[in-house]
């Protein structure tokens, strides 16, 4: 079968995609199936929480899959993500109807609220599924593939590109607080009611957006894989590691990189549209600088160039930030900044590097 | 070009648009004059100093040439030109007699037919030797292409072969970084050789070599010749004079004589250059 | 020196702090107070560059993508610190009687004395730091470790100190900035955090490693900010230069003044 031939050598693959079968299995059954109050049961919070996660997973596997596999450190990753949010988010706006606190069934609330009279003209369609389906994919696709195209193609490298990719994110995050763009500015897009007729606010619903987490990750990872295991992987990491010598042997490195680069943003994207129904809201912050940076380190602790190590970080890393911001909010950001420092000084590898390491010892 | 020049050329009825001409297929370049690259007139500065000044070089087909020259002369920039990395700043340089390697990029001068091994050995050190081999061979290398390319049983055959030629054979799984200094430089020969390329500039192949693996290396180069052309720059005189039929000395970014070894060791000038007064 | 210093804006914000410090320690001589945190707010942010570089940098030369992580990571630690110590909010710092008003050139034109100080104070440590790198042993061995360690090292430069003597001068730079900006600027655990993409942007745009490219770039980079902003307003603004920034690299991968030939690549 297709996905057995994926994870022929991938040992951490096979361990992770079962877990994840076995969670995805699990979690719904004690959500559903047993009493509120039973020891066993499962609160919908805890499971929203997880299903939180697992987009934070797909969105760490995408950056994994350009800084690990292809040398692209992108600290801009986050935009992608924020703008397949932005597109799930403008569906959501328009479910809700004449159900905003104003009633007025064309226009969402923040609109009215700023006296506009008609629905500006990209907001239009966004109230189709199928297209909002679409626009998920194209938008943050298209932009990776013009800021790729424009990068790669005059060779901006390293550093360089570390620190554009950026500058886009922060530029686009001040232009999303203003209002005048037409996307809600400083509160984003909130009050959701309903996903294709189901209430967001039912367990069922949440249910079935965990699931469909589960198997974009699953899918997302597969797919990354596939193009690693494939020889354009493996010319992938021949530019990682010796950029001019991958061109003198007569492939096209920029085209290589542009490629993986935007289907890459597409990962991130649809991450973020399955990250805003769970969460209820989406707002200029998803574009900081600092969330980007951070979802690098996610990888970076659980390790570069392995894929499931991106998710052993991505999860890992919001399971403390969660218990910091309960238990000592002041920590956190010590406890992140310590993060960083650790990671790149003692820990290049990662903890997967760190595991590895041992068993290769014992 | 100027204007007017550039309109005499759009009427005229026999000039044929750039994007409307054929591609050249790379095995029929036209090598009726019997060179296979020609550079003339090349000339390159960087912040003022003239790395390249007016150098004039024709390669013959089949034909097997050493570069020498002391450092700084512009070997490794020639080969830079060539190659697409640098830019010249005047004159041109011709592959065949129809392609002009000015207008190309790397990767399409690469594919073009001219392989290039670096001065200091470069392979994928995270790859196994195999897959190096795998990765340079010729084929379409376009992204789609190459994300569903399979191995088939020729394709493996031939690298097999050229693993023998190696002598890399036992190596074939392991990873490239664990490769002495010496096997890295013929692998890297190697991802040459499967690039099957008409024109071959090897920049210091024997570097850190030892002297077995010397004479293997001159055997090599030598066994590649006239199928291919080969241009060897190297700072060893042993294995220049066991391998030279014609040498080209370089000095500061120029042809200083050219000729067989012995007419060239000589020559007053390259003796000046080299032994200084 | 290959390092990306993303703690660069929180040394910035270290300096401003030394400055509401000292004006609290001082409050009956204002006037005194602002010369008095040039040199403290130069020794605190360059103990903590020093400090950085000693406990962290030093493992990471050569490797500027990780010194970018690592030291983004101290700015988080540095924030927090001073939210956690002082205060999350803005801190009130005053400015002495000599560097209010303003000098009226002519109606329309007014220029206030506090940015016309700190604009001579600008070019007073620009000139400082050009001189200390052109002329000086500490310049010139500084400048030899940049280009080849190995090689500097070999000419009996210790290059472990003049690696933290580097830093902390930069950083000392970075927190004398810092005395510069309170007089300017609200003070607060964030004032890092808005200066970090705008000068590392000026770095991209004047190139690495290059005084002259930077000091070009951060006044054309400001000027070209201004002068958008009247029209389009200030976040607009913003947002083309950042776009302005992400073409010109298109151009010029390597900043305004690249390095050429052979030496650049390796």
């Amino acid at each position: 079968m297709l996905i057995a031939r994926i994870l022929k050598n991938d040992r951490g693959g096979q361990i992770f995609l079962a877990l994840l079968l076995l969670l995805s299995v699990l979690v719904p059954l004690l959500n559903l199936g047993l009493p509120k109050g039973h020891a066993l049961h499962v609160s919908t919070y805890t499971l929203t929480l997880l299903g939180k996660y697992l987009t934070y997973a797909l969105l760490a596997v995408s950056v994994d899959l350009v800084w690990g596999f292809l040398g692209i450190l992108s600290l801009g990753h986050g935009a992608f993500f924020a703008l397949g949010g932005y597109a799930m988010g403008m569906y959501l706006m328009r479910q809700i109807g004449d159900r905003g606190v104003y009633g007025n069934p064309d226009l969402p609330d923040f609109m009215v609220f700023l006296n506009w009279q008609e629905l500006p003209w990209f907001w239009h369609g966004f109230d189709m599924f199928w297209f909002t389906l679409i626009m998920i994919v194209l938008v943050p696709g298209v932009l990776a593939f013009v800021f790729g195209w424009l990068a790669f193609r005059s060779r901006v490298t390293g550093v360089y590109l570390s620190i554009i990719t950026q500058a886009l994110t922060y530029a686009l995050m001040l232009a999303f607080f203003r209002n005048e763009m037409g996307f809600g500015g400083n509160n984003g897009l909130t009050d959701f009611k309903d996903i294709l007729g189901f209430d967001l606010q039912s367990d069922a619903t949440r249910v079935g957006l965990f699931l469909a987490s589960a198997l974009a990750l699953a899918a997302g990872y597969l797919a990354c894989r596939a193009i690693i295991n494939s020889r354009l992987g493996r010319v992938a990491i021949a530019i990682r590691d010796a950029e001019d010598r991958t061109r003198f042997i007569g492939y096209r490195v920029e085209h290589v990189k542009l490629w993986i680069f935007t289907f890459s943003a597409i990962l991130a994207g649809i991450a973020g549209a399955l990250y805003v129904p769970q969460v209820g809201i989406i707002n200029p912050g998803e574009f900081s600088p600092l969330n980007s940076i951070e979802l690098v380190v996610w990888v970076a602790v659980g390790g570069r160039a392995t894929l499931y190590g991106a998710v052993l970080g991505a999860m890992g890393v919001n399971y403390a930030k969660t218990w910091f911001t309960a238990a000592l909010p002041d920590g956190w950001l010590f406890a992140l900044g310590a993060l960083f420092i650790l990671v790149t000084v003692l820990l290049p590898k990662g903890i997967i590097g760190l595991l590895t390491r041992r068993g290769a010892r014992s | 070009m100027n204007a007017l020049e550039q309109l005499r050329r759009s009427v005229d009825r026999d000039e044929v648009f750039e994007f409307l001409r054929p591609k050249i297929n790379v095995r029929d370049l036209d090598l009726t004059h019997g060179t296979i690259l020609y550079l003339e007139d090349v000339s390159v500065s960087f912040d003022g100093f003239k790395a390249i000044n007016d150098l004039n070089l024709y390669i013959d087909a089949g034909e097997l040439r050493c570069i020498i020259g002391p450092n700084g002369a512009g070997k490794t920039t020639m080969m830079d030109i060539i190659t697409g990395k640098t830019r010249p700043d005047t004159g041109s340089v011709f592959f065949g007699q129809r392609i002009d390697l000015l207008k190309l990029s790397e990767p399409e001068i690469a594919s073009n037919g001219i392989g290039r091994k670096f001065q200091k050995p470069t392979v994928f050190e995270y790859h196994t030797v195999f897959e190096n081999l795998e990765l340079a061979m010729e084929g379409d290398k376009r992204v789609w292409p190459t994300l569903r390319a399979t191995l088939s049983g020729e394709d493996k055959d031939h690298i097999d072969e050229t693993l023998t030629t190696i002598g890399l054979q036992e190596h074939a799984q392991a990873y490239a970084g664990a490769l002495s200094h010496g096997q890295k430089q013929w692998l890297e020969i190697g991802m040459l050789l499967m690039q099957n390329p008409l024109l071959l500039l090897v920049d210091e192949p024997v570097a850190g070599m030892t002297h077995q693996e010397m004479d293997r290396t001159a055997e090599l180069l030598t066994s590649l010749a006239g199928k291919r052309s080969v241009v060897v720059v190297e700072h060893d005189m042993d294995f220049v004079r066991s391998i030279a039929r014609k040498v080209t000395v370089l000095h500061q970014g120029s042809v200083l004589a050219e000729g067989s070894m012995d007419d060239v060791q000589n020559d007053p000038k390259v003796v000046e250059v080299y032994l200084g007064e | 020196m290959g390092v990306i210093n993303m703690a660069h804006g929180e040394l910035i914000m270290l300096g401003a702090y030394t400055t509401f410090i000292i004006q609290q320690l001082m409050p009956n001589t204002i006037a005194l107070s602002v010369i008095v945190a040039i040199p403290a707010a130069f020794i605190v942010s360059g103990a903590t560059g020093i400090l950085i570089e000693r406990s962290i940098i030093r493992f990471l030369y050569g490797r500027p993508l990780e010194t970018l992580l690592a030291t983004f990571g101290v700015s988080l630690i540095l924030q927090q610190l001073v939210r956690s110590l002082i205060s999350p909010q803005n801190v009130p710092v005053s400015n002495p009687d000599w560097m209010s008003g303003s000098l009226a050139i002519n109606e329309v034109l007014s220029l206030t004395y506090n940015r016309l100080y700190i604009f001579l104070f600008c070019l007073i440590v620009f000139a400082a730091l050009y001189i200390l790198l052109r002329r000086t042993t500490l310049g010139l061995q500084v400048r030899a470790v940049s280009q080849n360690r190995a090689m500097a090292r070999a000419m009996g430069v210790r290059s472990e100190r003049v690696d933290a003597m580097t830093f902390g001068l930069g950083a000392g730079v970075a927190g004398i900035a810092g005395v510069a900006l309170s007089q300017l600027t609200n003070v607060g655990p964030n004032l890092g955090q808005a200066y970090i993409i705008d000068s590392y942007m000026v770095v991209v745009f004047g190139g690495v490693g290059n005084l002259l490219g930077t000091l070009v770039a951060g006044l054309s980079l400001g000027v070209a900010n201004k002068l958008i902003e009247p029209s389009a307003g200030a976040v607009l603004a913003k947002i083309l230069v950042l776009v302005f920034i992400i073409l010109f690299i298109q151009k010029r991968p390597r900043g305004l003044f690249p390095q050429k030939g052979r030496a650049a690549e390796h």
